[in-house]
């Protein structure tokens, strides 16, 4: 997990984060993986990935305005660094790089 | 507004688990961690109840304490801290500096209670290492003795009886041990030529064994075993043999004061040698003696008496099995089935255990000689010294709410800053700290000089105590001075902590904030708690006049008692005659009528019991004018008289049913199987205490028992006399000195207790009232002053001085009204049915002893009152209103 590479939940947190674009915030980015994996996303394991990646240095954060819901703290939005983009540029690379390489057999009959 | 009226309506997140949260998570996550937490919350309360959603909330809030989120311990921000208590210390000494007045009567009255409060800590401290070098202390008891008569008088000894000392060896399961003590051991020992008086106990074998004193040199298991063995304490042993070593040495009584016979020339043997006894033990002797010593000597053996119960001290160990309950049932079984097989029916003794850390401090028991301390004297103590340190305390109160005034500015800027109200709080917590602890320095020489007072009150120091400063005891010094200190800033750091900023900084108040009732209160409480001092001090001399010149039914003027210290009464009588001051000599065994009591066993008929009784010479009634009712006085006879007949009282033949004073005379009664028949009745008289009521007493003629010398002396001459006697004295005895002391002397003594009691608390009803005063004082300034200009407008539209004064000082007059209603029948309650609840003759309480002390109290107060009011009232109205 440690140096440059990228966790497998670390990877979806970070895209889920480019796709929201200017709402990524925790709360949002756990309803979002919710949604599209199908799997309970717990906010703790969020928080503690948001807060890996802007130590990595792939996201920045800085807080929004205050409004009247949650008890009138305001949110962190998240957005990602171009270092956080060549990162996901570098993932997806290395990804169809190994999907080139397997014959076609592999997946016949599926 | 509309939005946050809302959500109160709905449920919130549990308060506790968003500080938990906001106390360890670091700032830079703080804000939206919570925002995120409270948004689910919202969710959940819409989705599973409120129940759940705060279930959840305090789960993810303990989830969250993960090594990222939590704070490091912030070093710097602890700097900062310091770096405001510098600021907060800075202000505070300004603030102390500026207001001189209030500064000194909060220090001085804080440091004056507290020296009372520091000797009382050292006290306690003291008392608790009491006995406390025993190893076995847990583990002894001491069995105490209550003797119930028939007309109702009940007395506590520290003796028991053999018979219960007996039993309880042999019957109670868990006793290892039992030690006997009798304490009427004292003479003057001899060796060679060197003389020596001491005292102290017959003890029984296992002394050493239950009691932690350690033995020098001989065996502690069978030191005390033989008759006539004797171990010395090494100071005694060093008086004796200088630095030889004492064990097998032998040593000769002049007189044990068991027998009669001075010099009985048996020779005792050293067998042990032990350590010096330490001052804070209850047991203190120069040497012990072995208990089978005294069951052989004399000729009246040891009693099989369970009656006789005045004499033996009796100590039991217990085991490890913690038996003191089997203990207990065990001696009331014992107590009550000794009674019931008691010839005399009217009398009861109940034995009880008495656990050896409860006798000192403990209740006041006859019969023990040693040092001991009432454990109602310290619970006073302790409370009148709470008492008038709660009084100082609410001073310091008082006049900083008072003055809140004055620090509001400094206040409201600090709390538009950004001072949370704990910073306020510890602010002015930390003020009254800093004012208790400048108090503690002053206070240290003060308690010195009271220290020094209190010792010489032999009521409380017997020895007992040294009331040094230990190293322990500063410590607890230290500690109470920041508890004052607490207990004091306490009140005015909330309020000065609840106060807005808006208020403070605005020109909104121009009176103090609240707390006019809360001070009103404090002040007459401190009025009334001065008041009950005072009132309880006029009472309590009251009582010891009362006591000391009461009509005691004998007459003691001029009569001077001395003691004969073993001398020969003929020789001192011989000699004294010659001193023409002398009118008229005569010798009895005890001094009467000074708390002394001695027992005698009687019986007429069938009906027997125990009696008060003295030896006395024919002389003695004529001397101390008694008035016979029936009979006659003794006649002088050789001093082995066995059977010289009785001189009884009226209370005497009417306990035993004999009749008219006339029919009793020749009536023939049993005095420890000695025939005596009555040969007078004198009237009744109180040879007691006044705290009991009159009981049968009787007057035998026993030669051999004379102790002391009355000497009636010619009025006008006393000074002379005494002279003269005293010379005659040293011609006669040159070992020891004179001891005499006239007879109204003997009983004021007797009475001490009273005067202890004046001295006591007139010195801490001085010390509440000067506290109190100068509180009253501090309020009375600070009321003149910020009501001058209402003072000087009404000046200038017609008020004379006169009403001004009226209108100043009736509030406070009304207070010290107030305080002397509450103050004034409380005391009399308490010392009625309290203190006085078991003395049968009181002093009549008037209006004198009640109302000087209001007055008293009074006038300093309008003294104090006068003086502000008056300036106030005198004061150019030009001078204070031109700068409007």
């Amino acid at each position: 997990m440690k140096g440059t590479n990228l966790g497998e939940f670390e990877e979806l947190v970070l895209l889920t984060i480019a796709a929201l674009m200017e709402e990524a915030y925790s709360v949002a980015v756990c309803d979002e993986l919710t949604k599209h994996t199908g799997r309970e996303v717990k906010l703790g394991v969020v928080h503690a990935v948001l807060n890996r990646l802007e130590e990595k240095g792939y996201v920045k954060s800085g807080l929004g305005e205050a409004t009247n819901v949650r008890g009138g703290r305001r949110k962190r939005f998240y957005t990602i660094t171009s270092g956080g983009k060549a990162t996901l540029l570098k993932a997806r690379e290395q990804r169809d790089q190994l999907w080139s390489m397997i014959p076609d057999v592999v997946f016949k009959g599926i | 507004m509309i939005s946050k009226t809302k959500s109160t309506n709905r449920a919130q997140p549990p308060r506790w688990a968003s500080r938990l949260l906001e106390w360890y998570c670091k700032p830079s996550l703080y804000e939206d961690l919570q925002g995120d937490l409270v948004e689910y919350f919202e969710r959940n309360v819409e989705k599973k109840g409120a129940v759940r959603a705060k279930l959840i909330y305090v789960m993810d809030v303990l989830k969250f304490f993960r090594s990222y989120t939590v704070q490091k311990p912030q070093i710097f921000k602890r700097m900062k801290q310091l770096y405001m208590f510098g600021n907060y210390f800075k202000t505070s000494v300004r603030s102390m500096a500026r207001n001189k007045l209030f500064t000194t009567i909060n220090v001085v009255g804080l440091a004056v209670s507290m020296s009372v409060g520091l000797l009382l800590i050292s006290l306690l401290y003291e008392i608790g290492q009491v006995d406390s070098f025993h190893t076995n202390k847990s583990r002894i008891y001491r069995i105490i003795s209550k003797r119930q008569t028939s007309n109702g008088g009940a007395r506590d000894f520290a003796t028991a009886s053999m018979v219960a000392a007996e039993r309880v060896r042999g019957e109670v399961p868990g006793v290892e041990k039992v030690v006997v003590l009798n304490g009427g051991l004292r003479g003057d020992v001899g060796v060679d030529d060197r003389m020596v008086t001491v005292a102290g106990f017959w003890a029984s074998e296992q002394f050493f064994e239950v009691f932690s004193f350690e033995l020098k040199r001989g065996n502690p298991l069978t030191a005390l075993y033989a008759p006539n063995a004797v171990v010395l304490t090494e100071s005694s042993a060093k008086k004796l043999f200088g630095s030889a070593d004492p064990v097998g040495k032998t040593i000769s009584f002049e007189s044990t004061g068991r027998s009669a016979s001075a010099g009985d020339n048996v020779e005792y043997t050293v067998t042990g040698v032990m350590q010096d006894i330490p001052h804070n033990s209850h047991l203190q002797f120069d040497l012990l003696v072995s208990y089978s010593t005294y069951q052989k000597s004399g000729s009246d053996a040891v009693s099989r008496d369970w009656a006789d119960m005045m004499s033996d001290n009796v100590y039991v160990l217990l085991d490890q099995s913690n038996a003191r309950t089997v203990l207990d049932s065990n001696l009331e079984r014992i107590s009550k089935e000794e009674n019931e097989a008691s010839e005399d029916a009217g009398t009861t003794v109940t034995a009880a255990a008495q656990a050896f850390t409860d006798i000192v401090p403990g209740p006041a028991l006859i019969n023990w000689r040693g040092p001991s301390l009432d454990v109602k004297v310290v619970w006073i103590l302790s409370s009148l010294a709470f008492v008038i340190l709660l009084s100082a305390c609410f001073n310091y109160t008082n006049l900083s709410i008072a003055r809140s005034l004055r620090r509001s500015k400094e206040v409201g800027i600090r709390k538009v800053v950004g001072a949370q109200p704990g910073h306020i709080f510890s602010q002015f917590v930390l003020e009254a700290v800093l004012v208790s602890m400048l108090s503690l320095l002053i206070s240290l020489p003060l308690y010195w000089v009271i220290r020094g007072e209190f010792l010489q009150l032999e009521e409380f120091a017997g020895g007992l105590l040294k009331l040094n400063i230990s190293l322990p005891a500063f410590g607890w010094f230290l500690f109470f001075s920041v508890v004052v200190g607490l207990v004091a800033g306490f009140l005015p750091a909330l309020a000065f902590s609840k106060m807005r900023s808006l208020q403070l900084s605005g020109r909104l108040m121009s009176r103090p904030v609240k707390g006019l009732g809360l001070r009103r209160t404090l002040i007459v409480l401190q009025y009334a708690f001065s008041l009950a001092f005072i009132t309880a001090a006029g009472i309590a001399y009251k009582q010891f006049h009362y006591s000391v010149n009461f009509d005691l039914g004998y007459d003691t003027k001029n009569v001077l008692n001395i003691d004969l210290q073993q001398n020969n009464p003929e020789v001192v009588i011989e000699k004294l005659r010659q001193v023409k001051e002398v009118e008229d000599i005569a010798q009895s065994f005890s001094v009467l009528s000074t708390g002394y009591y001695w027992y005698t066993r009687a019986r007429y008929l069938t009906d027997s019991a125990y009696f008060n009784f003295n030896s006395i010479d024919e002389n003695y009634i004529p001397l101390l004018d008694h008035k016979l009712l029936a009979g006659n006085n003794f006649h002088h006879m050789a001093a082995d008289v066995k059977s010289a007949g009785v001189i009884v009282n009226e209370k005497f033949i009417e306990r035993l049913g004999i009749g008219s004073p006339e029919e009793a005379i020749g009536k023939i009664v049993y005095f420890n199987g000695v025939k005596e028949s009555v040969l007078g009745v004198v009237e009744d008289f109180h040879y007691g205490m006044l705290d009991s009521p009159v009981e049968p007493f009787v007057f035998r003629y026993t030669p051999q028992n004379y102790k002391v010398v009355h000497v009636k002396l010619r009025d006008g001459v006393l000074l002379a006399a005494m002279d003269e006697i005293s010379r005659t004295w040293n011609e006669l005895d040159q070992g020891h000195p004179l001891k005499a002391e006239f007879y109204d002397q003997h009983i004021e003594a007797a009475y001490q207790e009273y005067l202890t009691m004046v001295k006591v608390v007139g010195f801490l009803a001085f010390i509440s009232l000067s506290i109190a005063s100068l509180g009253l004082l501090g309020m009375v300034v600070f009321t003149t002053e910020s009501r001058l200009k209402e003072i000087s407008i009404r000046k200038v539209l017609g008020a004379t001085e006169g009403s001004l004064f009226y209108l100043l000082s009736r509030g406070f007059v009304m207070l010290l009204i107030l305080a002397s209603l509450l103050a004034v029948p409380a005391t009399t309650w308490v010392f009625e049915h309290v203190v006085l609840s078991e003395t049968i003759y009181k002093a009549p309480v008037g209006p004198l002893e009640l109302l000087s002390g209001v007055f008293l109290v009074l006038l300093i107060a309008l003294l104090a009152i006068a003086t502000q009011t008056t300036k106030a009232a005198r004061t150019n109205p030009v001078k204070i209103l031109r700068s409007e």
